[in-house]
Formats: structure tokens, sequence, C-alpha cells
């Protein structure tokens, strides 16, 4: 079924569209869960609820604001986070449980959107390959392992290449670190 | 923008700055490339194509379908976790990347063209096509179980290519030469290509379950040590592969009292010294009482045949000489020898048209053709067999004649890369069969003058195949021995 075809089906809450979802997006859905919820039973409970904020939420998405494919996984891994933190564990390797504290102060909130900003150059900045780098390590929370079994790279290699990701992001978003 | 947003004194902290700054969603095209299925189904889809369709230039068509044979391997090595058949065909593609490269690395080595090289060729080949059809049936059947377990009805088209391949080598057995079936076999090959790469993008989705098979070698590495044992083979058959093993050993000196007394006679009767000193005892007895000499001496600078640039220069000498009895008969002698030294010995070849093959209603064979090859090194004169001297039939591919079946004489060898004056010659006997008839026999010398070919062919085959010229790393050059035996004296032609 074609990605307008399973849009509009949404749109008109037709059950069907919820079939198509789950059978043509649920591996995906599945693959952005997995690296968040490593228990196989939290990944289908995530699945499930992220395709009824995708059936609930469906006139939020905006084709101008984005494409679909990263909405229903920005939709996933948001699920995946909130059902992560809920249980009071995350998958993710070396990376905060804690996602933007609940009800920052302005002055925070502020300084958040600096930084949200100033990421999104930076990031932007980066060539293709090490923007996918960028979102699979922060965005997907894919373990190392993962990224070097799906790039066919080896694990040192991956970890390497995430090095000098960081060194560059520091280079050109600033900033002290110690030594 | 306050450089103190990003103050991280570690990297796990400034990892948590990142993660808790994340921006928005990636883009669409970051969020579909974050897939194991898009990089694997490209690397399939190029590796097809580029063993599928060869381009007939420049050695591309052997490169780049080993570049093809890679892709595909580094594909089924992703995917070979994923399923039986994916997993089989991970197996076959290295068999065959094997194959493949045992055929690449072969090719630089001149002894493919004898029988054992041969035999180890045609089983290299045989076990590339067949793993090829191999890697197609698992492809297939591995991709269809993808579509299966992904819930999709339609087929992957894969099946189709097994199909092609299979009418490929139906045409290739019947020796197929028109035009329409293989400019329908592209078209149609295109065309399956192209619904594979549709499919991968249909499937961007459904490939994200699919499950890679971790590696300790990164692709990177494994096409590294592929492309090093590539360079290592061919450079081990340029460097040591390219010559003909010959067998040269100190030339005895004459012995024979009477050999040297026939020496004297013909010497006087103009047969040049240099060539009679190279002749051995036999040689020069057979010409006892000889009745008359005739001489045709040639200089042939490489360049004399339009080939600008290349170096050597050869002297051609043909000999003639009447032989005693009651029926006309004549020892011919076709000697060469380098006196300008060629900057490469590679292999070198000698296609002789003896008269009586070019003049069959004059003359008849009468002895066969013999000879050998000789040298200077370190003071001592060398002397060496042909390492092939003999009829061999052909078929010679001419811009006025077309195709035709030829027999020739041949002569093959080597010349050493450290040595002087090197030479060789080549004599036979005919016999009158009718009177009125010139004498008229031919050399062509074909001389390798650069290793830079591939895949390497010795210069008898790149006389037999047409191969020698601008283009080519042979070079020809070509004499004649010719005069009219009635005349006294006979002159040859273009000396009168």
């Amino acid at each position: 079924m074609r990605q307008e075809e399973l849009i509009a089906l949404l749109r008109e809450k037709d059950e069907q569209g919820m079939r198509a979802l789950l059978a043509e997006y649920g591996p995906l859905m599945r693959y952005v869960a997995a690296p968040i919820l490593p228990d196989g039973r939290d990944a289908e409970e995530c699945v499930s609820e992220a395709a009824m904020r995708v059936w609930n939420g469906i006139e939020r998405y905006d084709p101008a604001r984005g494409g679909w494919v990263a909405w229903v996984t920005a939709v996933t891994r948001n699920t995946a986070l909130n059902l992560a933190r809920k249980a009071g564990r995350s998958g993710a390797d070396a990376l905060p449980e804690d996602a933007p504290a609940p009800g920052p102060s302005p002055e925070e909130s502020v300084m958040q959107s600096e930084r949200q900003a100033a990421l999104r150059r930076a990031v932007a900045a980066l060539p293709e390959a090490e923007q996918v780098l960028f979102y699979r390590k922060y965005y997907y929370r894919q373990s190392t392992a993962q990224i070097a079994r799906e790039t066919g790279l080896t694990e040192r290699a991956v970890e390497g290449r995430l090095y000098r990701l960081r060194m560059r992001l520091r280079d050109s978003l600033g900033g002290e670190r110690d030594g | 923008m306050d450089k103190r947003l990003w103050n991280a004194p570690g990297d796990a902290e400034f990892d948590r700055l990142l993660a808790a700054s994340l921006p928005d969603p990636p883009p669409d095209e970051v969020a579909r490339a974050v897939t194991p299925w898009r990089r694997v189904m490209e690397q399939l889809v190029w590796g097809l194509a580029l063993t599928g369709i060869t381009l007939q230039v420049g050695g591309l068509q052997y490169w780049l379908p080993a570049l093809g044979t890679l892709l595909c391997l580094l594909a089924f090595r992703t995917l070979r976790r994923e399923n039986p058949w994916l997993r089989a065909g991970w197996m076959v593609s290295a068999v065959r990347t094997g194959a493949v490269w045992g055929i690449l690395i072969l090719n630089a080595f001149l002894w493919r063209q004898t029988p054992a090289g041969q035999a180890v060729m045609a089983v290299l080949t045989g076990v590339s096509l067949l793993t090829q059809l191999g890697q197609l049936v698992c492809l297939w059947q591995g991709l269809d179980q993808v579509r299966r377990a992904a819930g999709r009805a339609q087929g992957t088209g894969a099946g189709w290519l097994v199909v092609w391949y299979a009418g490929l080598y139906a045409l290739a057995l019947v020796r197929y030469n028109g035009l329409l079936i293989p400019l329908a076999m592209i078209g149609a090959y295109l065309l399956i290509l192209y619904r594979l790469y549709r499919l991968s993008r249909e499937m961007e989705t459904t490939g994200y379950g699919l499950h890679p098979a971790p590696s300790r070698l990164s692709d990177r590495m494994l096409m590294v040590l592929l492309a090093l044992v590539l360079v290592l083979g061919l450079a081990a058959g340029y460097g040591f592969g390219g010559r003909i093993p010959m067998d040269w050993q100190p030339a005895a000196p004459s012995a024979d009292p009477q050999a040297a007394v026939v020496r004297q006679e013909l010497a006087a009767m103009g047969f040049p010294e240099t060539v009679l000193a190279d002749l051995t005892d036999d040689e020069v007895l057979a010409c006892r009482g000889a009745r008359r000499v005739v001489v045709s001496e040639r200089d042939l600078p490489l360049t004399d045949f339009g080939i600008q640039g290349r170096q050597g220069a050869l002297r051609s000498t043909g000999v003639a000489v009447e032989l005693p009895g009651e029926r006309e008969q004549w020892k011919l002698f076709q000697h060469f020898q380098w006196m300008e030294p060629a900057p490469w010995w590679g292999t070198e070849c000698i296609q002789l048209w003896p008269v009586y093959d070019l003049l069959p209603e004059g003359w008849a064979e009468a002895e066969p053709v013999t000879g050998r090859l000789l040298c200077e090194q370190n003071g001592q004169t060398m002397t060496a067999p042909y390492a092939y001297l003999g009829e061999q039939s052909y078929t010679a591919t001419s811009m006025f004649w077309g195709e035709e079946q030829r027999r020739d004489v041949f002569a093959s060898f080597s010349l050493p890369r450290r040595a002087e004056n090197r030479r060789g010659y080549l004599t036979y006997t005919v016999q009158e069969v009718s009177d009125g008839w010139i004498v008229d026999s031919w050399v062509n010398y074909v001389h390798q003058t650069s290793a830079f070919q591939y895949p390497v062919c010795s210069a008898l085959e790149a006389r037999q195949t047409g191969n020698t010229g601008l283009n080519s790393a042979f070079a020809l050059v070509q004499d004649a021995l010719q005069f009219y035996p009635n005349d006294d004296p006979a002159v040859p032609f273009g000396e009168e």
C-alpha cells in the first residue's frame, strides 16, 4: 500500500489503515523501540501503544513539518522512552534515561531552546554519514554493537567514529571540557 | 551563542547534554537511511548490475564484474543470519568470489595456456557460472521468505533473474550471434534490476526487521584484504608468470672437421658468416656440395611498422642454399638477430609461411622445419630449443577475408632478459614439384613490447588472434626471402 493511501485510511479512521500500519511499519517501530526496551514484551507493548498514538494523533501529522517515516519513528521513540522511564530502566548505552525534566524553570527553558538551536545547526553542518551516525547514537539510542552490525564496521571502528563525531560537535558547539 | 551552554567536563557529560538537547526528529532521509535494509539492497542491486552487463572497454569487462561479485558477497554477508536461503547465498557467494578471484589472478599467468592451466581455468569458470546461478536462486528464495514474513503479496522479481541467466547461458551454448535477442535481454535485465530497486525502497520499513550478522572483520577491511590478494596475485603473475620457461644450455663448439670444410665453402659462396656460425654441424653438412647461395638481408626496426616510440631492431637474414641432386632442392634458413635491444623481453613468436604452403604447385616439403635460439651470457654462447615449434590450426580474422581456418608453422619462445646478441633461426628443405615457380618464404616475427596487457597472452596467441599493432602489447615485423631460381645468378626481389 502506498504511503499516501495509508495516511488517508488512518485519517478516515478506517481499521484497514491500522492493519496496514502494523503490517508495513511494525518492523520499523520494533526496530526503533528495541534499543530502548530490550525486553521483547516491552517492545511489543510499545509498538501497540505507539500504533494507537499514531491512530489517535494522525491529525497532528503535518507533511510540511517533516516526513512520514520520521514522524512514525518519533512517535515510537517517545513512547518507548516514556515506557522505559515508567519502568525505571533504559537499554540505551551510557545515555541518560532522563529526557528534559518535566516543568523546567523559565531560565532552563531558554537555555534548552538555545542548545537545541545550536545543535540543530551543528548537526545540519555534518556530512550525511555522520548525521546518520549521530541520530543512531543519540536519537535511536542504538548500541555500538548494533551500529557496527548494520553498517558493516567493527565495534572498535564505530567507537572511533563516535569519538571523532563528538570532537567535531564539541568544536562547533564550544564549551569547556576537562584537561 | 553562549559557549557555556555546552560546558561538559567529560564525554559522558557531553553525551548527556547532546541527548537532552536533541532538536527534532531526524529528517526523513536520515530516518530512512537508518536501516540495515537499504545499504544491503543497494549493494545487491549494484552487484547484480555490474556482474550481469559488461562493458568491453579498457578491461572494464573484468574489473566491474569483480566489483559486482564483491558487492554481492558483502550483501549476503550482512544478511546471512536472516534465513537459511540467505545463509546459503553467503556461502555460495564466498565460493564464487574465490573462483572469480582465481580467474582474475590466473589471467596474469601464461601458465593458464598450458593444458593444466586450461583445465584449472575451465573448472574455475564452471564454478563461477554455477555459483552465479546458485546465488540468484538463494537471493530469490531468501527475499521471498523476507517478503512472506512481512506479509507482502507481491513477488520480489528476483526469480526472473534466474530465468534471465539461464536464457543467457543457453544463448552462449548455441553461440547465438544475432543482435535482437541480446538487446531484448539487456532491456529485460534493466527492468528486473529496476524492479528490485523499487522493491528495496518499498520494503524499507519492512527491512527494519532484518538482523544483520555481527562480524569481526569490517566490510572495508574485507574489501581491502580481497583487493590485496588480487594485487599480490597479479603482481606475481606479471613478475614471474609472464615468460615462457626455456632450457638454455652452453652451446657445444663445432668439432667436426668435415663441417669446417663445408662452412668455408659456403662462406666462399656468400653465405653470411654470422649466420653460418650459428648453424649446427649437421645443418652445415646437409649443405655439402651446394650449388648456389642466395642471401637476402634486411634490418627491421620496430618503428618501421608505424609503431612510434617502440625501441628495438631486428636483422632478418634469409639464406637459400641449392642442394645437389637430380631434382631441384633448396635448403632455406630464416635467421633473426636483435641488433638493438628491446626495452622489454616477454614472449616472442615466429610464424613461418613456408614456400611449400604458399606455392604448393611449385614446391613440396622435403624436410620439416627445425631451428634453435642463441645468445651470449657472460662471454658464453648459450643455446635453447624453441619452447614450441610445429604446426597449429587456428581461426584467423582478417578485415579483408573475414574468419578463416588456417594452419601455419609457429615457433614460440622467450629470450633472456640479461643477455647479448639474442638470435635464432628456422630452417627447412623444399624440392621442386614443377619448374618455373619462384621461391617465396615468409617470416612474421611478433615481439612483446610491454608487460601491460590483460589477460596476459603470449606472442603466439597474439599473432593467432590478430592482437598486434598500435594499441597492443605486441609488435609484428615481416620479411620474405623471394627470388626466381631459374635466374642465374638468382637475385632476391628488391635487390636487383
